[in-house]
C-alpha cells in the first residue's frame, strides 16, 4: 500500500525473492531436460506455482494488501485451477459410446 | 521542474483512502487478465491430453534457448520493476526512474528474442490453423500445439508491449518526481501489470518449451 506506512518486505528482500527465482527455474530448467512425460509437466508446473507464490508476495506486495485484494486474486486462481482441471479431466475420461439403432420414425406431428 | 500536486478525487474522503482504492481496482483487473489467460491454458490442457506425443513433439520442436533466456529476462525485469517500488518509497525518486527505464528496455529485450522466434516458425511453416504447413510434424495435434503456442505467446507478447508503453510512461513520471513516499498508488498498479505478465510467462515457459 502506497499511504506511508512501514513496509515489511524490503528492497533486500526483493533481491533475495530474485536469487531464490533464479534457482528455482534453474532447478526446472534441469528437470524439464531431464526427465519427461507427465511427471516432469507435474514438476515443471508445481515449480512454477511457487515461483508465482514469490513473485506475488515479495515483489507484488500481496502480503500487504488488505483482505479483499487477496480475496480477488485468489477467487481468480482457484477458478484458473478448477476451469483447467475439469477441462482436461473432460477430455480424459470421455468413453466413446456404440450408437444405438435409429429411432422408429413415430406417427406424429412430422409425418404427413 | 516542480512535480505535479496529487488531485484528490471528489467521491474520496483522503488520499490514502484513494490510493487503496485505486490498488483495489488494479488487483480486480489483473483477476480478470488471470481468466482471460485461464480459458486459453485450459484449452491447451484440453488438447494435450488429447495429443500428448503431438504436444511432447512440438515443445521438444521449440528452441529452449529462446523461451530460457526471456525467463531470465523477464524475472530480473521484476526485479527492477519491483526496487523501483521500493526506490520511491525511499524517496529516490530518480533511481526509480532509471530503474524502470532497465524494466522497460529488458522488455524491449525479450520482444525481440520472441520476434527472432516468431521468424523462425514462420520461415518453416510451423504457422496457426489453417496456415500450418510444417513438414517435419504433419499431424492435426502438432497443428493445434502450434496454433495455441501461437495464441498464447502471441496475447503474452501483446501485454508486454502494453506493459513496455506503461512502464516507460511511469519512468518519465518517476524521473519527474510525480511520485512520492505517501502518494504512489500509479506506480504500484503499473508494476503489478509487468509482474502479472511476469506471472504469466512463468507457467508459458514450461508449457511450451520444457517438458
Amino acid at each position: 500500500m502506497s499511504n506511508g506506512e512501514t513496509h515489511p518486505v524490503t528492497a533486500v528482500h526483493r533481491v533475495l525473492a530474485f536469487v531464490a527465482l533464479l534457482v528455482l527455474a534453474t532447478i526446472s530448467l534441469l528437470a524439464g531436460t531431464a526427465l519427461r512425460g507427465t511427471g516432469a509437466v507435474a514438476i515443471s508446473l508445481a515449480i512454477a506455482a511457487v515461483k508465482t507464490g514469490i513473485v506475488l508476495w515479495f515483489f507484488m506486495d500481496l502480503g500487504e494488501q488488505p483482505f479483499r485484494s487477496r480475496l480477488a486474486i485468489g477467487v481468480a486462481a482457484l477458478l484458473v485451477v478448477l476451469l483447467v482441471s475439469l477441462s482436461s479431466a473432460d477430455v480424459a475420461t470421455r468413453l466413446v459410446m456404440p450408437s444405438g439403432p435409429a429411432p422408429e420414425p413415430s406417427e406424429g406431428f412430422f409425418i404427413r | 521542474m516542480t512535480a505535479p500536486k496529487p488531485i484528490l478525487g471528489e467521491q474520496y474522503p483522503s488520499l490514502a483512502l484513494q490510493e487503496q482504492t485505486l490498488e483495489l481496482g488494479m488487483w480486480v483487473f489483473l483477476a480478470t487478465e488471470v481468466l482471460l489467460f485461464a480459458a486459453l491454458f485450459a484449452l491447451y490442457a484440453s488438447y494435450r491430453t488429447m495429443f500428448p506425443r503431438d504436444f511432447a513433439a512440438g515443445v521438444a520442436h521449440n528452441t529452449l534457448a529462446f523461451g530460457t533466456t526471456n525467463m531470465y529476462v523477464l524475472l530480473t525485469s521484476s526485479l527492477l520493476a519491483a526496487l523501483a517500488v521500493s526506490a520511491v518509497r525511499a524517496a529516490r525518486t530518480r533511481a526509480a526512474g532509471l530503474l524502470l527505464i532497465g524494466t522497460a528496455l529488458l522488455g524491449l529485450a525479450f520482444l525481440a528474442i520472441k520476434l527472432v522466434e516468431y521468424t523462425i516458425h514462420w520461415r518453416e511453416g510451423s504457422l496457426p490453423g489453417p496456415y500450418y504447413h510444417f513438414a517435419e510434424l504433419p499431424t492435426f495435434g502438432a497443428n493445434r500445439f502450434f496454433t495455441l503456442y501461437w495464441v498464447m505467446t502471441g496475447f503474452h507478447a501483446l501485454h508486454v508491449t502494453g506493459g513496455v508503453c506503461v512502464v516507460s510512461w511511469m519512468a518519465v513520471r518517476a524521473w519527474r518526481g510525480v511520485y512520492t513516499p505517501g502518494v504512489h498508488a500509479r506506480l504500484v498498479m503499473g508494476t503489478l501489470y509487468w509482474h502479472l505478465v511476469d506471472v504469466i510467462w512463468i507457467f508459458l515457459w514450461p508449457l511450451l518449451y520444457l517438458s
